[in-house]
């Protein structure tokens, strides 16, 4: 099934979607940087059409917790 | 939501992150231009939107970032200092992106010498680096520590800022060959608000939002791709609603729109507009379905009208398809349907020009005529133009001159046609005076073009200063004014001897034997001896076949591939060419 988190992680980490699950996070994935980060935060802003503060985005250290940030929010698009 | 934002929508930002991704996957074809990105913030979210945007305009680019915040650095060490990307062509241009926050934080003194620092090390990179060199104009700050809304301190950091940008501008302006991309205009545009983001400047020394760095990528694009393209020729110009409101056959003189008062103010911002293109170089013409008496009544007797009949080299004023009227113009101008821009107010008729003539770039009259002084800069970069020469700033003259010679042409048979002329040509080596044509010509020349290798203003000065190399330019007059410079001519000296690497002349001199003249003059000063030996090739392109038999018409011999002749198998000089003695003279500037 389409997720469009997972897309979006893809699309900012540079890897395919087979890659990565919701335990994903930069210390099991090289491709993580905080180049890659700063991508993340501009395509999920896109994507979902949120806000994230600086708390947020340093909060987000894996595709699981980026869903429960995006869930907080009130985004379900992706659910 | 405003212009600039409908260009650098989300949906727009998307697209050209997906165009990017999609060419980066792709190793083919060749990158052909190179970009390396420096600054004194973190550049990578410009990347994509820089790639898609040389890709939007043909390009196939490779875009490299240097380190972070290390400008001095980047100036000092060249093309050294960017991401290793060995696979890849070296670097064609190098941006430099530069804020007063990092580089002249507030209270800094000696402001005018850290811009000559700066400016110091820009020139320093420019004589190591021959790509071209873009820098950016600073936007001013919105450090909150500065610009907070204290109404005493409000002008503090703007001050400032204006004060930077008016020395940096004179100083960047003395480097040869550096342009300028202006961020405080585009900031502007945006509103300094509307650009910020502070979470990413606190967690990344990111400080825009991503839209910013869209419209910075597309006007660094619009400056490397003016470094490298020819811009648009010609405006063909419709004239009721268009020039003026109203059609002048039915509504008359005294009844079409045109004068201070709206909606007459906004078609004369229009032609004021088209004044300041005529002025850089740009051809206007007529395409109108109209009574030609009535047209011309217009233009002599209508007091509000700023368009001129001397402004115009050409008209088609009758009641053809528009179509077959721009073919016609664009051969009596000798020039290509895809350097002409057509405007007109009639959808029916835009659509008839861009079925028939898909080359043709057409642009549509707005509906409010409010909106038709924007039209023009909204489509600005069709017009990009780094220098203007003398020759642009002549063209319509020029243009002029030679229908007056076309009228003689027709009246007398060829032979004496050209004797008639009286042409007169002068060779001489390039100087730095020439650099700007020279390369203009080298970027823009289609037809008469052996080889069409491209070169940046950079490029031709590093051959001219090579000693293996020799650059030579051609300048052309006749009873009938001058052509100005018209001739290119560059040489590379082998251990075989002289090649020819670019042999081009413009279209304005072509078939009165000055190419013959061009050659034996270079053969005459490369060659000492007569049977000295110069090569030349042909490189067909789709623009170019005018030339495909010129090296063998002039005594070249195909031999392993490469065209030979000796001095004495070219052919003398044609009798009706008076060749000035090469070097007497510096040619026109």
């Amino acid at each position: 099934m389409a997720d469009l988190l997972i897309d979006t992680f893809a699309e900012g980490l540079g890897l395919p979607v087979d890659e990565l699950s919701d335990d994903t996070s930069p210390e099991n994935t090289r491709a993580w940087t905080s180049l890659a980060a700063m991508n993340l935060v501009a395509l999920i802003e896109e994507n979902f059409d949120v806000e994230l503060t600086t708390a947020d985005i340093m909060r987000m250290r894996s595709i699981a917790i980026a869903r429960e940030v995006l869930l907080e929010k009130g985004v379900t698009s992706f659910l | 939501m405003s212009e600039a934002y409908g260009q650098h929508s989300v949906d727009a930002l998307r697209v050209a992150r997906q165009t990017w991704r999609a060419f980066q996957r792709n190793p083919a074809p060749a990158r052909d231009i190179h970009v390396g990105l420096a600054a004194t913030v973190t550049v990578e979210p410009c990347v994509p939107f820089l790639g898609a945007a040389l890709l939007d305009r043909g390009f196939h680019p490779a875009v490299s970032v240097a380190p972070f915040n290390q400008l001095f650095q980047v100036c000092a060490s060249g093309a050294k200092a960017f991401d290793d990307l060995s696979d890849s062509r070296p670097l064609d241009a190098i941006v430099l992106l530069w804020r007063m926050e990092e580089l002249l934080p507030d209270g800094a003194p000696g402001l005018d010498k850290h811009l000559d620092d700066l400016a110091r090390a820009v020139s320093e990179l420019g004589k190591k680096f021959s790509g071209s060199l873009i820098v950016t104009v600073p936007p001013c700050p919105d450090d909150p520590e500065l610009g907070w809304q204290s109404l005493s301190h409000t002008h503090h950091a703007a001050a400032r800022h204006r004060a930077v940008v008016n020395a940096w501008i004179e100083k960047v302006s003395a480097i040869q060959g550096v342009h300028l991309a202006d961020l405080d205009v585009l900031q502007r545009a945006f509103g300094s608000v509307n650009i910020a983001d502070p979470r990413k400047w606190a967690l990344y020394r990111q400080p825009w939002r991503e839209a910013f760095w869209h419209a910075i990528a597309q006007r660094v694009a619009r400056v490397l791709v003016a470094q490298r393209r020819p811009p648009k020729k010609c405006v063909v110009l419709d004239c009721d609603n268009t020039l003026w409101g109203g059609v002048v056959g039915e509504d008359g003189l005294a009844g079409i729109a045109l004068g201070e008062e709206f909606p007459g103010s906004a078609f004369r911002a229009f032609q004021k507009q088209l004044l300041v293109l005529q002025a850089q170089g740009v051809l206007l013409a007529l395409n109108s379905k109209n009574d030609a008496d009535a047209v011309w009544q217009v233009f002599d007797a209508h007091d509000a009208m700023l368009l001129r009949r001397e402004h115009l080299v050409a008209h088609a004023i009758n009641w053809s398809a528009k179509s077959s009227n721009l073919v016609t113009l664009a051969n009596e101008l000798n020039i290509g349907l895809d350097s002409m821009v057509f405007i007109d107010d009639s959808p029916y008729e835009l659509e008839e020009v861009a079925a028939a003539c898909p080359g043709v770039t057409c642009l549509r009259i707005p509906e409010d005529p409010a909106d038709l002084p924007q039209l023009l800069p909204r489509h600005a970069e069709l017009f990009d133009q780094l220098e203007v020469s003398e020759e642009d700033r002549q063209r319509t003259a020029m243009m002029q001159a030679q229908s007056a010679r076309e009228d003689i042409r027709a009246a007398l048979p060829p032979g004496d046609f050209l004797a008639q002329l009286a042409l007169e040509v002068r060779m001489f080596p390039v100087a730095a005076q020439h650099i700007q044509r020279v390369a203009q010509l080298i970027n823009k020349t289609n037809q008469f073009n052996l080889t069409t290798r491209r070169r940046t203003w950079e490029e031709v000065i590093a051959l001219a200063d090579d000693p293996t190399w020799r650059i030579f330019a051609l300048d052309v007059s006749d009873r009938f004014g001058d052509y100005g410079l018209v001739g290119v001519a560059i040489a590379a000296h082998e251990e075989t001897g002289w090649r020819l690497d670019t042999f081009l002349l413009s279209c304005r001199v072509l078939g009165r034997g000055v190419e013959t003249a061009f050659l034996r003059a270079i053969a005459d000063v490369l060659c000492e001896t007569e049977d000295g030996q110069l090569r030349a090739e042909y490189l067909p392109t789709d623009r170019n076949g005018l030339v495909r038999d010129f090296l063998p018409l002039h005594g070249f011999v195909l031999k392993d591939g490469v065209w030979r002749a000796t001095r004495d198998a070219l052919p003398s000089c044609p009798a009706h060419v008076t060749l000035a003695q090469p070097e007497t003279r510096g040619g026109i500037v």
